[in-house]
């Protein structure tokens, strides 16, 4: 049996990559559609204005298109280096508040500190929330039942009336799905 | 040195047992306990999210920014959603227009696969099935070889008094390890369901209530290796649409 829907995924994601590395025809807005809900997710948790928010989405499809060349796969997933952007962006919006304002609120210290290596970052966060949005079902329930409710192999088993084999295997797959997701990101920064 | 299985690793990292021997390797090998560290972030990223945390959609005004600074035509982001439908209908590589949903490697595999679906015929041409006459007959498939397989068959989908049954009887199928699953798809491959195993020529084998069969037209056998692998193994010998009215 070969890997499951986790690979399709990795394809189609290297695929828009490849495409817009090369800036073919309808990549930007391919790239847009893959990533634009999670690069302002990001932007919106950061700076919690809608405004800056949409500013910042917007900037970071425009330096990333721009800077498209300097994109390479053996760095990292595409959404990684898409994170790291926005990370920068982020940081620009929250210096041009500080310059406006001499102030910084308790908003940008709770960033700062979700930034930490000690704790997982807001970017590795929603990139989970993609890939766990992107799973598939019953992979996609069977996580979020593991995640958000903490409930054991065999509590979800019981809960979906999956066998606890197909529970167990479908679980195995996503963790190592998932996390190649969030180690490459981390090569990237 | 022999190294801990990568599925072992998930377990533990996600709070199921393992193996003694398994934590004790990890004491002693920097890189087994490097990957189960990664594992083990990717598990409490998980856990320290909720229902709550969902993706919210830029408005429309940022997509109008970004195609004018970048010099292409707004209309690009519809026609990006068309090329995806489309390269979802030829050969799935790319499913994320529809967003959440069913997302199968199987699908890359075998859509190509799809395409050669033509066998549906008349059901008056084919022979009746054997088994239970009772009930009637609300929708038929003719199922064609897939790939290098010979066999040829049939099904139907049957409705006595609101339950419904799939009879499928097929013909000439290769000799293969493992056995055969019967399984009704979505026609993009974007989900599936199996019905179970076709022990022999024959099977008659429930459909479950309140399956939307309508969403999952296509009749398919696989060959399944023993492997306690539950997902289907992308190794089809036989498919075919169910025609009617189902």
């Amino acid at each position: 049996m070969p890997e499951t829907t986790t690979v399709a995924d990795d394809t189609a994601d290297a695929e828009i990559a490849e495409a817009f590395r090369h800036g073919d025809d309808l990549a930007l807005a391919r790239v847009y559609r893959r990533y634009a809900s999670l690069v302002h997710t990001v932007a919106l948790r950061a700076l919690n204005n809608a405004d800056e928010a949409a500013e910042v989405t917007q900037q970071v499809f425009i330096a990333a298109w721009q800077s498209r060349e300097r994109y390479s796969p053996a760095g990292g997933t595409l959404a990684g280096w898409l994170m790291g952007i926005t990370r920068h962006k982020i940081a620009d919006a929250w210096s041009a508040r500080e310059r406006q304002r001499r102030a910084v609120d308790s908003a940008k210290a709770a960033y700062d500190r979700s930034e930490t290596p000690a704790s997982v970052s807001l970017t590795d966060r929603m990139l989970l929330v993609d890939e766990l949005s992107r799973l598939g079902e019953p992979q996609g329930r069977i996580l979020r039942l593991a995640f958000y409710d903490g409930l054991t192999h065999a509590e979800i088993s019981e809960h979906l009336a999956l066998p606890l084999g197909t529970v167990k295997s479908h679980i195995r797959r996503s963790l190592t799905h998932l996390r190649g997701r969030l180690e490459v990101d981390d090569a990237a920064r | 040195m022999r190294h801990v299985d990568q599925d072992r690793l998930a377990d533990l990292a996600i709070g199921e047992p393992a193996p003694d021997k398994v934590t004790a390797h990890l004491e002693s090998c920097a890189q087994c306990a490097a990957e189960f560290e990664a594992l083990g972030k990717v598990v409490s990223a998980g856990r320290e999210l909720n229902e709550t945390d969902v993706l919210v959609e830029p408005p429309p005004h940022v997509w109008e920014g970004v195609a004018r600074a970048a010099g292409v035509d707004p209309h690009d982001l519809d026609r990006a959603a068309a090329f995806e439908a489309g390269q979802r209908e030829i050969g799935p590589k790319s499913s994320q227009a529809s967003g959440p949903g069913f997302r199968w490697t199987l699908a890359a595999a075998i859509a190509g696969l799809l395409a050669g679906i033509g066998g549906v015929v008349g059901w008056e041409a084919l022979n009746e099935p054997d088994g239970d006459q009772s009930g009637s007959i609300v929708a038929q498939a003719a199922l064609d070889p897939v790939a290098e397989s010979t066999a040829s068959g049939r099904a139907e989908l049957v409705d006595v008094d609101g339950e419904r049954r799939l009879d499928i009887d097929v013909a000439d199928l290769p000799a293969a390890d493992g056995y055969l699953e019967v399984w009704l798809l979505a026609p993009d491959v974007s989900g599936m369901v199996s019905l179970g195993i076709l022990p022999g020529s024959t099977a008659t084998l429930a459909i479950p209530d309140g399956l939307d069969v309508s969403a999952f037209p296509v009749v398919d056998v696989s060959i399944e290796p023993f492997d306690g692998d539950p997902v289907h193994s992308g190794n089809s010998v036989i498919r075919g649409e169910l025609q009617g009215d189902q």
